[in-house]
């Protein structure tokens, strides 16, 4: 494909990413040093990436593209999953020369963006505006500051941010209209360089002053923060005489989860879990120097040799039912081996590992005790468990902005989020309210808005006193119209996000921080997920349903609804209906052009009471339908832990 | 006492052979017919068996021998009512005192702890039917071979271990036990048989709870090839002809469209009501695509009396039209209280005013079928009082249950959980309507429209096979590394040449 794209531009300048062995002449954004030269300029510029995810680096690096006045971008292997990327051309005077756009699909997973302007533009900015468009048209934020990178390889620690600044390998970092160029450096070196191997060395503590004499040479002011590129920690040159005694073959150096660079969680995350999988448990094992997922003999997929992993490998392994580590010769060095582990573990492919050798200590501690606890993957439930355990644990240790926080960067305050929380019942207070406290990892507040409910009841009053955190209480007549009641609970709040929740249901202690987690991944305005589990009170059944998690989606149940506050208002909050303001408030966001992701239902229980408590519209029997597998009794998952808890 | 779930009885552990006190006192019943020479045999290996003789009785019953068996100290009784094995193993049964019956033929050699190993099982449960290994030899002393059937039923099943609710098809008078309460249970034998009389009788036991276990360690001998192996064809011609009435399980017996069946496969049990919603449910359980259905009708009955009566202003009036109406259809019963369905394998509990779709006990038992469900729950309504329900229970899971029930019997869909599984599903789902929204029962036409309705589930299920298949050969093929090929992206050159 790539050739045929070149025979076409042959004027072309050619940049590639996540491309093995390119042909020439081609610039290889992740193996070439590439530096800033100031302004070019090129009829033609012709970028081809391997995946959305390998986008994304050539992104990071679009200041370094020259200008153009025709940009082709080309994804050579592109997960059906997502739509065509289409680059919205902003009114902002760079795109005002746009005369043409025409994005094609040659054939299957391939996706060519074709821009041709009426005036040299750099071309860069097609490039960002595609990778954008493979992302959902989220704003390409890293809440982390102003990044410069420099050396081999360094896109790969900002991946999406085209808001960093390249800068040469020695410095210094070119200056933005009238400020600095970034607030952090970080800039890869490879220790075959007599001085580079000086610095990492005074360096392996990340964010230290190096004494005396100082690094390599730098020309600025600020102190880079340095990491190996990853070529440097092959087990070859690990292997070689006289690197015993280098910080790069010491497992505590290798052992800090910040020596690797981040999972791009925009692109390779939970989306598309497959919870009852058709395929077989599969080894990550070594095959031609690499590390590949093998079935049966055959190989499904195989990573690059950064061990960058990418959607296009993801997609491939949803069938899978679990994956099991083969540490022997693992991957092309001990630094991508962990990245290939922490990538797959942050999409919830189902890892399972004999003891974790010592080098690959860069996973984190937690990590490393989930990777061998080897639950009974063959139970489709437990192997979702296990998968959300993952994920939950790498997106935290591995995402971008943690990572960032660990290379030094202040970390941002956690968002707030307020609990809507209407009630008609005075003896439901209380258990909501206790759904509400056990909720861990999260910055909250509880609107609770007490519909016809007196607050000086005592169960009530009892309830909001033993509530330990911030409580707003608001009465709300009887007659009061419910969405009504819900809009002014939401006038109240002052946190950036909304979850409304019920109060009747189980919710675990994981529930909001996995919906958060859920928003910074898939960028949709909402996020929620489905009754999968509902308990049924009046039979004292529990049923697991079929739902299709993890993927956007139309409907989230309504006691799970977390929207971003901006959304909620954009929207005009919920409409003034006694019923159905959930239905209608999503029907509202989507026309609006919004977004709603449904993420995993393990940390949700629905509770269907009698028909007498509850003016339930749909029957007792539509809950029995789609069944997946059921219980008599009340059977939390897991994740629930409801452990030992007395039957409701 | 342990709960065995299904037929796996994997979690039981029976002693070592010679190595635990037993208890139990057993009664071997022989039925014979002129074969003295095989029952002395028999006899002798009976006398030199480990299990304390002090426990062990022999009954034989003799069917009409000539000159009648007559043995020195062995307690010989005769059949008076009928001929034949099953009035002969009746007799021998009725006879017996032991708490455990043992089944033996005539002309079986035992190994010498043959009945200890029996005995094992039935001191752990009592609702274990245990059956011996059986060689056929040419010469006692060789190792013998086990019948062809019994090997391949062994092997494919785990030793029974998963055969569920079909183990009863080993169940053979040659030497198997059984506890005699659980031999009682289950009605005893049908003496009208002759033939096939133990594979009836196993049937039963296993409608009455029972556990069938084969125990490697009894071994007994037949020397040379029984009946069944040297003139299988015409044993199977003679048996098929009568089985298909006794056992509804064996449905490849009762494949055709409309005859009735002596036992119905399922019965469905209404509580009689209003004549006319009444009616509709019954009318629609006797129209569906199993035609072995029965119903009970539940009422009281005795008080229909034949004193003279005003006709239209009966007090009784609803109740006894249902009579008249049903009177003559020989599959519906009339009993004053909630039947027990045995044998039947499947009831179903229909609340009155409820009407069943053409397919819907078709489709019940086809979904307790694959997992041996003991029960299903079918949600037909919800109001302030409760949950309306229909139940299809698996009898033998409910005798079982019941075995372990407390006297208020209100654990047994606990129990019934537990040993077999239970499931709820919704009425609609399964094509319940209440009696004022049914359509009227159409005959054929409703059995067909059942059939397509399903057809197109099928066909909507593959169709999404289909799609899915096909994206997953889609991208299966695009997985190798690509070489240049010039077939495919020629439309795309042609682009890029005319633009550029």
């Amino acid at each position: 494909m790539i050739r045929q794209l070149m025979a076409e531009m042959p004027a072309a300048r050619v940049f590639v990413a996540g491309v093995e062995s390119p042909p020439a002449p081609s610039h290889d954004l992740d193996r070439d040093l590439l530096e800033p030269t100031g302004p070019q300029q090129v009829k033609e510029v012709l970028v081809v990436a391997r995946t959305p995810a390998d986008l994304r680096r050539a992104a990071t690096l679009h200041k370094l593209l020259p200008d153009a006045e025709r940009v082709v971008v080309a994804v050579l292997d592109t997960p059906a999953s997502h739509p065509a990327p289409v680059p919205t051309p902003t009114p902002a005077h760079r795109w005002r020369a746009l005369t043409e756009l025409r994005v094609h699909q040659p054939k299957a997973r391939v996706w060519v963006v074709d821009a041709r302007f009426s005036a040299s533009v750099p071309a860069g900015r097609t490039v960002t505006a595609t990778a954008r468009a493979f992302a959902g048209h989220r704003l390409d934020v890293i809440a982390a500051p102003a990044a410069a990178i420099a050396g081999v390889g360094a896109a790969d620690w900002r991946p999406g941010d085209p808001n960093a600044t390249p800068a040469e390998v020695t410095g210094p970092v070119p200056e933005r209209v009238g400020a600095p160029g970034s607030d952090v450096v970080l800039r890869t070196l490879d220790p075959e360089t007599p001085a580079a191997a000086h610095a990492l060395h005074l360096e392996a503590t990340p964010g230290s002053v190096p004494e005396g004499g100082g690094p390599a040479e730098w020309a600025g002011d600020e102190t880079p923060i340095e990491r190996p590129t990853l070529g440097a920690v092959s087990w070859e040159r690990i292997g070689r005489p006289g690197m015993s005694g280098s910080p790069l073959a010491d497992p505590d150096v290798l052992g800090e989860p910040s020596m690797i660079p981040p999972v791009d969680e925009r692109l390779v995350n939970p989306q598309g879990f497959v919870t009852t999988p058709s395929r077989g448990t599969a080894s990550l094992a070594e095959r031609d120097g690499r590390w590949s997922v093998l079935l049966d003999g055959k190989v499904v997929t195989a990573f690059a040799e950064s061990g960058g992993v990418t959607d296009a490998e993801v997609s491939r392994l949803r069938q899978i039912r679990a994956v099991e580590v083969d540490w022997h010769r693992a991957h092309s060095g001990p630094l991508a081996a962990v990245r290939v582990l922490a990538g797959l573990a942050a999409a919830g492919v189902p890892l399972v590992a004999e003891a974790v050798p010592r080098w690959a200590g860069a996973l984190g501690d937690d990590l490393v005790a989930l990777l061998t606890k080897r639950p009974d993957l063959s139970d489709d439930l437990r192997r979702e468990e296990h998968s959300i355990r993952l994920r939950r644990e790498a997106l935290r240790t591995h995402g971008v902005a943690a990572r960032w926080e660990q290379l030094g960067s202040p970390s941002p305050a956690p968002p707030l989020t307020s609990v809507l929380l209407a009630t008609r019942r005075t003896d439901m207070v209380g258990f909501a309210l206790d759904q509400v406290a056990r909720q861990r990892g999260v910055q909250l507040e509880v609107i609770l808005a007490l519909h016809g409910v007196p607050p000086h009841h005592p169960d009530v009053a009892a309830a909001v006193e033993r509530f330990d955190g911030p409580i707003t209480v608001l009465e709300a007549d009887h007659q009061a119209v419910f969405g009504e009641v819900l809009n002014d609970a939401a006038a109240k709040a002052s946190g950036s996000f909304l979850l409304k929740m019920d109060d009747d249901d189980w919710y675990g202690p994981d529930f909001l921080s996995d919906l958060l987690l859920a928003h910074s991944y898939s960028g949709a305005q909402v996020v929620g997920t489905v009754p999968e589990f509902v308990y049924l009170s009046s039979i004292d059944v529990t049923v697991h349903r079929k739902q299709v998690t993890e993927q956007i989606t139309s409907f989230v149940a309504g006691g799970t609804i977390l929207v971003e506050r901006s959304a909620f208002q954009a929207v005009g909050g919920f409409r003034p209906l006694r019923r159905s303001v959930d239905t209608q408030f999503q029907e509202a966001l989507q026309a609006a052009g919004g977004q709603i992701y449904r993420t995993h239902g393990l940390g949700y229980i629905l509770r269907r009471g009698p028909a007498a408590n509850h003016t339930w519209q749909e029957p007792i029997g539509t809950f029995l339908q789609r069944n997946r597998n059921q219980w008599r009794g009340f059977r939390p998952s897991a994740l629930m832990e409801l452990d030992g808890s007395p039957r409701p | 006492m342990r709960r065995v779930r299904h037929n796996d009885y994997g979690t039981l552990e029976p002693p070592p052979l010679g190595g635990w006190q037993p208890s139990l006192t057993v009664s071997v019943v022989i039925p014979v017919y002129n074969d003295l020479a095989g029952l002395e045999r028999t006899l002798t290996a009976l006398a030199a068996q480990t299990y304390p003789a002090d426990l062990v009785e022999v009954v034989v019953a003799d069917d009409g021998s000539e000159p009648p068996i007559d043995l020195p100290g062995v307690r010989v009784v005769r059949v008076r009512d009928g001929w034949g094995r099953g009035a002969a193993r009746q007799a021998g049964r009725l006879a017996a005192a032991g708490q455990v019956i043992h089944w033996l033929d005539a002309d079986m050699i035992l190994a010498g702890d043959h009945l200890e190993a029996h005995m094992r099982w039935h001191h752990l449960i009592d609702y274990a039917v245990v059956i011996g290994d059986t060689r056929f030899v040419q010469e006692l002393g060789e190792e013998g071979v086990q019948s062809e059937y019994t090997r391949k039923t062994l092997e494919a099943t785990d030793r029974l271990k998963t055969a569920g609710s079909n183990a009863y098809l080993l169940h053979t008078g040659a030497s198997t036990s059984v506890r005699a309460d659980l031999l009682r249970a289950a009605g005893g034998v049908d003496t009208s048989l002759n033939m096939a009389e133990d594979t009836e009788l196993g049937y039963r036991l296993a409608q009455a709870g029972a556990v069938f276990v084969p125990d490697p360690l009894a071994r007994g001998f037949h020397v040379g090839p029984s009946t069944v192996m040297r003139r299988e064809k015409e044993v199977h011609r003679h048996n098929w002809s009568f089985l298909g009435d006794y056992v509804p399980d064996l449905r490849w017996l009762r494949n055709h469209p409309r005859r009735g069946w002596l036992v119905p496969y399922v019965r469905v049990i209404v509580e009689a009501g209003g004549y006319e919603e009444t009616r509709a449910g019954v009318d629609s359980a006797l129209a569906g695509t199993l035609p072995d259905t029965a119903v009970t009708l539940v009422g009281p009955w005795s008080k229909l009396t034949d004193e003279r009566r005003a006709n239209l202003d009966d007090p009784l009036l609803d109740l006894r039209l249902l009579h008249n109406l049903y009177k003559h259809e020989p599959r519906v019963a009339f009993t004053e209280s909630v039947p027990d369905a045995a044998p039947s394998p499947f009831s179903l509990t229909l609340p009155t005013g409820w009407v069943l779709g053409a397919d819907t006990l078709a489709r019940l038992v086809r979904l307790a079928e694959p997992d041996q469900l003991g029960l299903v729950n079918v949600a037909l309504e919800e109001s302030a009082s409760g949950v309306l329900t229909a139940r299809l229970r698996r009898t033998s899971a409910f005798a079982r249950a019941a075995r372990f029930d407390g006297p208020a019997g209100d654990q047994a869909d606990d129990l019934v959980d537990e040993m077999f599984g239970t499931t709820w599903v919704s009425g609609a789902e399964y094509g319940f309507t209440p009696e004022d929204e049914a359509e009227p029962l159409a005959g054929d036409a409703a059995k067909w429209r059942a059939l397509a309705e399903r057809r197109q589930g099928e066909v909507k299920s593959l169709r999404q096979e289909v799609a899915r298949l096909t994206a997953e050969v889609e991208r299966l093929s695009e997985q190798p590394a690509e070489k240049p090929r010039s077939g495919p992206v020629t439309s795309l050159i042609r682009h890029l040449r005319s633009a550029g």
